[in-house]
């Protein structure tokens, strides 16, 4: 630690000297630099100070469309996220009613930050035959509705009489 | 639910009106909220980021899951036992990963819509 530190200005050399260094790099490689990060001091007993490029550790091994994906991903989580706060803090000062209703502005507010498209959002019927689709599935397909019947069972929250035999 | 419940005691008129003013008022109400955000906004925008449609259906489950959890352990009217939270958020995921594979197949949240409130 005999090393004085010296202010940063002073490494603006350093700084040219890596990056001259990266371009012959990629010349050689003949694709873009997969450097991703910032350029650090780095002080040892042994070779004072130096600099070095600290990539980014959540993009190493990925691939470009990994990272486009991992960026695309942040407005859905967001999302979710603030639809879920703002369900919780409705519930929370006695307003669960009207919770679900929370969910139609911030629909509107992402659909306008990410411009998606009317078809995207799927406000429109491909073909009318599909709605069978939704009128048959509570009817097959839907069957998982295992809650009920643990309530049934119980004689939970489903207030109807039980028949006779049915315990 | 046949022969678990007794039914033979059940105007079913008003059953019938009750049910279809249910359902006339759910659907538009859930397409423009519940349907709207996750079967429409996070769908689509889980498709943009280039999410396959089995991994959207299963994330557009589980957030339909995770935003029910204040419902059921808040004091609430939809709240819950406590050990019937865990069924009944599976029956969530399940519940919205189904209907994430309408709108899948269907392209249209509108038929989601009118599942969703059928099963409600």
């Amino acid at each position: 630690m005999s090393a004085q530190m010296r202010p940063n200005h002073e490494y603006a050399d350093e700084i040219r000297k890596i990056r001259f260094m990266v371009s012959i790099r990629t010349s050689d490689k003949r694709k873009r630099p997969n450097i991703r990060g910032r350029v650090a001091f780095n002080q040892t007993a042994s070779h004072g100070t130096s600099l070095a490029v600290i990539p980014r550790t959540s993009f190493i091994g990925f691939t470009t469309k990994d990272k486009k994906m991992n960026n695309a991903l942040k407005g859905p989580i967001l999302g979710a996220l603030i639809a879920i706060a703002v369900n919780a803090g409705m519930d929370a000062i006695g307003l669960s009613d009207l919770s679900f209703a929370s969910l139609f502005p911030l629909m509107l507010v992402f659909w306008a930050v990410q411009r998606l498209l009317r078809k995207s959002m799927g406000f429109f019927t491909r073909k009318l035959a599909s709605l069978w689709l939704g009128l048959v599935t509570p009817c097959v397909g839907d069957r998982n509705d295992c809650t009920r019947l643990f309530n049934v069972r119980r004689g939970g929250c489903f207030k109807g009489k039980l028949a006779d035999g049915q315990k | 639910m046949l022969g678990v419940v007794d039914v033979s005691k059940a105007n079913w008129l008003t059953v019938r009106n009750d049910f279809l003013f249910a359902v006339a008022i759910s659907i538009p109400l859930g397409i423009l909220t519940e349907e709207g955000f996750f079967r429409g906004w996070l769908f689509g925008s889980l498709q943009r980021a280039g999410l396959s449609e089995g991994k959207i259906m299963i994330w557009t489950g589980i957030a339909f899951s995770l935003w029910h959890i204040p419902a059921v352990t808040m004091n609430t009217e939809d709240a819950v036992p406590l050990a019937q939270i865990p069924v009944l958020l599976i029956n969530a995921v399940i519940s919205g990963a189904i209907w994430g594979m309408l709108r899948s197949l269907s392209g249209s949240i509108i038929v989601t819509g009118v599942c969703h409130a059928i099963a409600n």
